[in-house]
């Protein structure tokens, strides 16, 4: 997830916490183990208390149309979809029943979907749930007024392409309501993870009526345990209960605490002192953010902190992309060379050692169903010098001079370094380009190019192989806003993810990513590094409370307090 | 008490003395170091009469007066006596101190402009003083006030209260400081070098108030001053003071006729005398102002310096009209020949001199130095004329870098316009340095390590050093003592007819001027209202302006300074 | 009259430099390479999608254009979209930000009276502490007290204020527990509240600006302690009080009031530091979010406002400064 800038400066953060931790415990060579309870704290739900979620961000937006919430996250606490995601410590997320009963049937191999809402749906103010509020959800997605959420959806529904949102008075046709309770989605081709899909918070139901597009984002209709009671932007947002949601339609909201308080603009440092202090209020909080950089070490002494600190599974792909298309790079022989040249171990060191994550050999991560676990290029984690030479040499190449695009910051630029000095070993030179985070993006994800090499890394927006192949590895996807950074085309692939994109038997189609995976990384585009891990802080009487690999964000939807 | 008749002793009184210092001792503690100040000094004041303190920069004059009012600053250790009407002031109370201060003795300083505080009004600061020892009303203390201003002869003393120090003028301003000083009837005035920064003429005025207030409220005056002119002026008894002794004390007229001490004649001997005031009765045919006398055939040389109707205009403050700052001005002057220039604070007198130093834009007329037209010159031609030029400002302290050795500075100007060698330009600044009667050895010292007539002697070597074909010196003694004064002008002399340059000689100081001068201009509001060799126009003016302006110049002779006196009463009661 | 023209000169030049820097920061944002529609179209991005958003926002024209309408939007107010979902942002309009919905005007106003209240609370006591620590320092040069102060303000000094900000929770807000650590109460809702939340944020700020200001004041009071008139003063008999608190101070603050009202006028602008570790929603915490968020209309309406701030303030300061000081009166 690169794009987001609140999910970009999020994973900024972590990787500043990163270096941070190489700083103090390289001293030690220890191998920190900050995760005494694996998988969190859980156990049963009990009901009361007010949580509090310290955020840095300054502002929620909970307008689904240009929300990219994760499903799990805000969001899912106050707005259901026709599925939402099941995430339980150490088992991959599925996709379940939201306000639908079961999560899309296909009669014609995934081209057209049917979802059939559950009885008694409510609003918060008790109006019923309707198919058309869902249908008129995802078409004011399509406005541009509205832009900027996760909108997979537009380019597959007939007609989205076109299509440019309601209010000029339009529908989209794409999307039937026979009735109240039934709507049918019309697709462009066939879309295995559609059932995915239906769980992006643009298919949340929108009653037209209550439709104000400026103040939804602060005053959106409930559908979940709870309601926006009161809304401070920069200070603080509310939530209460939703007298109208029943928790007999709902398998993966826990709604524990009555109330729950978002405090905004917090500075992440001080959210890390107030949670090591762990008083008063602050015990029923935890923070939204990764656990600031100078915070980890200090957790490290405190006893009660160190408990209460839980670091996901790993998580995230972080990768080293070759561009494929420049020079030397377009010899599969070199870039093989490549894969035994680059030394993860240091770069593992760079990202701040085992805490900032484990190393990576395949590109669909842990935590999305129906990964493979392998290794193409095994070499040793400082990689194969002898064996890089060798490849070279057989592709003709000697004395390359190639360029790694990084951005400008300092964490970025260790981990860079790692690459190039890892580089250096076998004879590449590698010189650093560093720009800011901005022009690295457009550059990156523009049409020309200009680069060698470039560290990146990706959380893909649902747990589908789908998410970690397809944007990276498609070549609809090179330029042009996409994120095939390695700018890699190969019409065999192209139509391996076709099929699997296409294939709605999610066991067959995880085989088909698996294959996808392998037949890629035979062509090495990219280098696999690491698999990132992020740590967070909870206060002593938050419960249930786990970070799963896939996202590598807390389970708000399960989160609840001690009484008493 | 028997006082022999061999010993100087003060003017008589039959009364006690109004102030008594008695083996009066400052001392200095200056990082661990203790510097003496005053030496065992003793002398008194008797109500009523004028006592002048005279000596020359560091003698502990000012140190006595202050130490008189408490106000040393704490590193100062005083021990003695010093008696008001017989109450010890020297350790007294803070509250007794404070009644003494404004109350029963009234103090003046030398520069008014810096005594003021620039952000309170005149009236303010007066009032501010009656308050602080009488309980009058506001109102009572304001009609006092307005009374008090018009008392030491200032017009309008509405409007002179309700002015800001800098928009007046600095004749106006020691006015008021004297109003603030008497404005609670005090027994003593301390006159602290009360006109050394005013031009003659406001000084006139300032003595003769202060003589007329003497009388007037029966109020003893310690005066103190380097200028035997104005002790001349104004005191009864003398008291010399050198390095913080006490070397002679008399009565003014014993003193000025019968010096008895060494130091004492020498003092009178350093102070530029001018010639006898003859006052010629208004000539009509006075030739008009803005004409100058025709060229001195004689010389037959071509001049140094020409100047033809020089105008030289400042830009107003916020887009007000120009300042005309010298309005038409010719003048020449040959070959080694020294010219002065006379006149008072803003008389355009320093405008001109930069003017002719190619450092001032001139508005309209032509200056030509050494056959260089400096408003006209190319590039090249005014690096050739710089080093034609030397220049002596006032102060050495700020026109020498600090940072620079004597031996740097005087280097400099060879640096910038000779290829000397460095072997060759310290031969050089040696001989300069001989020519200035400074010691080789003082080549490495920098500026505050030496004395201010050292300075000044650096600062004409650097000056000389590329034999220029002209010097001008502006105001070149001015902030130094008579006897050292004396010692420059000599030097000043001695080079120029050595090396034979012309020389520009800027100056207010009449005395200074007919010493050294071949020949005067007398400026006015920006003109010259006379010309002429140094001796007629000094001897004989011929303008008014020129004639006030010697009659106001005292001179060290009590006898004579009371001529003068009444000589320039005489030319400011006509012309007014 | 005079001030009136005065005053009325300067308006035209303060809007005439507004003006200016307005047509540079525009310049240079919109010359920069991120593309704020780009950041607003979503995910995946389609460049079909990315040109709507673009197309709504107003960034498909020349920039030149753009800022054209963005001073125009200043006078007359804008329209974004049309239809039912049509964004207006009414005049006077320095912008709209697509991120949270809001003009650009609202944010700035909503965000004032915190920013305010920190700014200007702190402003008080830093002047107050910086001021009379200098007075007592030079007035009693070379005691304990003076060396005390001076070692202090050095220390103040240097140290970020970032890092004060931080000790001072750890040691008031978590160790003695005495004031809350963050959060802002309006002064309307809660006075003593306001106060109670603002006590802390007001003595970091203070502490660290009072250092800078007891050193210039020390400074300054020595010379002026070394002026001919204080000695005047002195001889007229005034008590060492009105000496110092008179004559003296009115001199020392000439130049502190210059300083005093830059540095008010940019705190004014957004207490960067501050409101970020006291977690206070002000100006300086929307800009940064708006930095961090990329969100260009919002960067370029608070970066106006501040510098319409200090620019004001130099108004004012000059204002001022012909009060305290005769010789610069107009």
């Amino acid at each position: 997830m690169r794009q987001s800038s609140k999910g970009k400066a999020l994973m900024k953060r972590r990787s500043a916490l990163a270096l941070a931790v190489v700083l103090a415990l390289t001293g030690c060579n220890a191998n920190p183990d900050v995760t005494p309870d694996a998988g969190g704290s859980t156990g049963g739900t009990e009901k009361g208390g007010t949580l509090t979620i310290l955020n840095a961000a300054s502002d929620i937006n909970f307008d689904p149309a240009k929300s990219q919430n994760l499903a799990i996250t805000t969001l899912g606490l106050v707005l259901r979809r026709l599925t939402t995601w099941e995430v339980q410590p150490g088992k991959p997320a599925q996709v379940v029943p939201d306000l639908a009963t079961d999560t899309g049937k296909t009669t014609d191999g995934g081209k057209t979907w049917t979802f059939t809402l559950k009885d008694g749906l409510k609003y918060a103010d008790g109006a019923a749930i309707t198919a058309a509020d869902v249908k008129y959800g995802i078409e004011r997605s399509f406005a541009p007024e509205l832009s900027g959420g996760l909108g997979y959806h537009k380019s597959l529904l007939v007609g989205g392409t076109e299509y440019k949102g309601p209010y000029s008075g339009a529908d989209l046709a794409s999307v039937e309501t026979p009735d109240a309770k039934t709507i049918v989605f019309h697709l462009k081709t066939a879309y295995g993870d559609w059932p995915w899909i239906a769980s992006m918070p643009a298919f949340a139901p929108v009653p037209k009526a209550k439709d104000d597009p400026k103040k939804y984002s602060q005053t959106p209709v409930a559908s979940g345990p709870y309601q926006v009671e009161s809304y401070q932007q920069g200070v603080s947002v509310k939530l209460s209960r939703n007298p109208n949601w029943d928790a007999a339609t709902d398998q993966v909201r826990t709604a524990g605490p009555d109330n729950v308080v978002f405090q905004l603009g917090q500075d992440t440092t001080v959210q890390s002192q107030r949670l090591i202090a762990d008083s008063g209020d602050d015990r029923s909080a935890f923070g939204a953010g990764f656990v600031a950089p100078a915070q980890l070490a200090q957790i490290e002494q405190n006893a009660s902190a160190k408990q209460r600190l839980v670091t996901s599974d790993a998580g995230a792909l972080s990768y080293l992309a070759l561009n494929t298309q420049r020079g030397p790079l377009k010899d599969v022989k070199v870039r093989q060379a490549i894969q035994y040249a680059v030394d993860k171990r240091a770069y593992q060191v760079a990202s701040g050692g085992a805490i900032g994550g484990d190393l990576a050999s395949t590109l669909i991560t842990p935590g999305v169903a129906g990964r493979v676990d392998y290794n193409l290029y095994p070499a040793d984690p400082s990689g194969d010098v002898a064996k890089a030479k060798q490849l070279l040499g057989e592709a003709g190449q000697s004395g390359l001079k190639l360029t790694l695009l990084s951005e400008n910051d300092q964490p970025n630029l260790a981990k860079s370094q790692a690459i190039q000095q890892g580089l250096q070993r076998v004879g590449i030179a590698v010189t650093i380009k560093p720009v800011d985070e901005e022009a690295w993006t457009a550059e990156v994800s523009g049409d020309k190019g200009d680069y060698d090499l470039t560290v990146a890394s990706w959380q893909p927006d649902f747990p589908s192989a789908n998410g970690n192949i397809q944007p990276l590895f498609a070549s609809s996807e090179i330029g042009g806003g996409g994120y095939n950074s390695a700018r890699y085309s190969q019409p065999e692939v192209d139509a391996l993810i076709e099929q699997a994109t296409a294939e709605t038997d999610p066991a067959k189609a995880q085989a088909l990513w698996a294959q996808a995976d392998k037949r890629i990384l035979q062509d090495a585009p990219v280098v696999p590094l690491t698999y990132t891990k992020n740590s967070f802080l909870h206060g002593s009487k938050v419960q249930n409370f786990f970070v799963p690999s896939f996202p590598a964000y807390p389970n708000y939807l399960k989160v609840s307090l001690k009484q008493g | 008490m028997t006082v022999s008749p061999t010993e100087p002793h003060l003017t008589k009184a039959t009364r006690s003395p109004l102030l008594a210092v008695a083996g009066l001792a400052v001392e200095f503690e200056v990082d661990g170091d203790t510097h003496p100040a005053v030496r065992n000094a003793s002398f008194e004041l008797h109500g009523g009469q004028v006592l002048a303190l005279v000596g020359e920069s560091g003698s502990g004059k000012s140190v006595t007066a202050m130490a008189a009012l408490g106000l040393l600053p704490a590193t100062a250790r005083v021990s003695g006596s010093i008696t008001l009407d017989g109450a010890e002031l020297i350790g007294a109370e803070p509250s007794l101190l404070r009644e003494v201060r404004g109350g029963r003795i009234g103090t003046i300083f030398q520069e008014p402009m810096a005594a003021l505080n620039p952000v309170f009004t005149i009236g303010d600061q007066v009032a501010e003083a009656i308050r602080a020892h009488r309980p009058v009303s506001r109102s009572a203390a304001t009609a006092r006030l307005l009374e008090l201003l018009a008392t030491v002869g200032l017009d309008d003393p509405a409007r002179v209260a309700r002015s800001y120090p800098h928009e007046l003028s600095g004749g106006q301003l020691q006015r008021a400081m004297i109003a603030m000083a008497i404005s609670c009837d005090p027994v003593l005035l301390i006159a602290d070098e009360p006109t050394t920064a005013l031009d003659v003429t406001v000084q006139a005025g300032i003595l003769d108030l202060l003589r007329d207030l003497r009388t007037r409220l029966d109020m003893a005056v310690l005066l103190i001053t380097h200028d035997m002119g104005v002790v001349a002026d104004v005191a009864d008894d003398v008291v010399v003071l050198r390095d913080g002794q006490v070397v002679e004390q008399a009565p003014a007229a014993q003193l000025f006729a019968a010096p008895r001490h060494e130091y004492t004649r020498a003092l009178l001997h350093a102070v530029p005398t001018l010639p006898e005031l003859r006052l010629a009765e208004p000539e009509p045919a006075t030739p008009p102002a803005h004409e100058p006398r025709p060229l001195d055939t004689s010389a037959g040389t071509t001049p140094v310096v020409l100047l033809r109707n020089v105008v030289v205009d400042y830009p107003g403050r916020r887009r007000g009209r120009p300042v005309r700052a010298v309005d038409g001005v010719s003048l020449h002057i040959g070959q080694g020949e020294l010219v002065a220039l006379v006149g008072e604070s803003g008389s355009g007198k320093s405008t001109l001199g930069r003017a002719i130093a190619g450092l001032v834009p001139v508005t309209a007329g032509t200056v030509t130095v050494a056959g260089v037209d400096v408003g006209h010159a190319s590039r090249r031609e005014l690096r050739t004329f710089r080093s034609q030029l030397g220049i002596v400002f006032q102060d050495p302290a700020s026109s020498l870098n600090p940072r620079r050795t004597a031996g740097a500075s005087i280097a400099e100007p060879l640096s910038l316009h000779t290829d000397l060698r460095p072997d060759a330009q310290r031969h050089r600044v040696n001989e300069l340095l001989d020519a200035v009667e400074l010691p080789s050895r003082l080549r490495g010292r920098h500026p505050y390590e030496m004395s201010g007539g050292q300075r000044q002697r650096v600062a004409i070597a650097r000056a000389i050093a590329l034999n220029p074909a002209l010097l001008i010196a502006d105001e070149p003694t001015s902030a130094l003592d008579v006897s050292v004064q004396a010692r420059i002008l000599e030097l000043l002399r001695s080079l120029q007819s050595q090396f034979g340059f012309s020389c520009l000689f800027i100056s207010h100081d009449l005395a200074v001027v007919e010493q050294l001068a071949d020949r005067v201009a007398v400026l006015h509001r920006g003109r010259v209202v006379e010309e002429g060799p140094a001796d007629d126009v000094l001897r004989a003016p011929r303008h008014p302006y020129t004639s006030r302006l010697l009659a106001a110049a005292p001179v060290a002779d009590p006898a004579q300074q009371a001529l003068r006196r009444a000589a320039w009463r005489q030319l400011t009661t006509a012309s007014s | 009259m005079r001030l009136l023209r005065l005053v009325s000169g300067r308006l035209v030049s303060m809007i005439a430099t507004l003006l200016v820097i307005s047509l540079i920061t525009y310049a240079v944002f919109v010359l920069l390479p991120s593309d704020p529609a780009q950041l607003s179209c979503g995910r995946p991005c389609t460049p079909e999608r990315l040109a709507d958003a673009r197309a709504f926002m107003g960034y498909d024209q020349p920039w030149v254009q753009q800022y054209l309408a963005f001073l125009g939007g200043i006078v007359t107010g804008r329209t974004f979209g049309s239809g039912a979902a049509a964004v207006h942002c009414a005049a006077p309009c320095f912008g709209y930000s697509f991120q949270l919905n809001e003009s650009v005007t609202h944010l700035i106003l909503e965000r004032i009276p915190v920013t305010f209240s920190i700014a200007v609370g702190a402003a008080v006591l830093w002047l107050i502490i910086g001021v009379g620590t200098g007075v007592i320092s030079a007035v009693r040069r070379g005691t304990a007290i003076d060396r005390a102060a001076m070692t202090f303000s050095t220390i103040g000094v240097s140290a970020p204020s970032y890092l004060v900000g931080l000790l001072g929770i750890l040691l008031f807000g978590f160790t003695l527990n005495m004031v809350p650590v963050n959060g802002y109460v309006p002064l309307t809702e809660d006075p003593v509240g306001w106060l109670w939340h603002l006590v802390l944020p007001w003595c970091v700020l203070a502490l660290i600006s009072a250092a800078v200001y007891a050193r210039l004041t020390r400074g300054q009071m020595l010379d002026v302690l070394g002026e001919d008139y204080i000695r005047t003063a002195r001889a007229k008999g005034l008590r060492e009080r009105r000496v110092v608190g008179r004559h003296a101070l009115r001199n020392v603050l000439i130049p502190v009031v210059t300083v005093f009202g830059i540095d008010l006028g940019s705190l004014l602008g957004g207490a960067v530091i501050a409101e970020r570790v006291f977690s206070m929603p002000g100006l300086g915490a929307l800009l940064l979010d708006a930095v961090g968020n990329v969100d260009l209309p919002l960067i370029i309406g608070v970066t106006l406002f501040s510098a319409f701030l200090i620019i004001l303030a130099n108004f004012l300061v000059d204002l001022v400064y012909g009060v305290l000081d005769p010789r610069a009166a107009p």
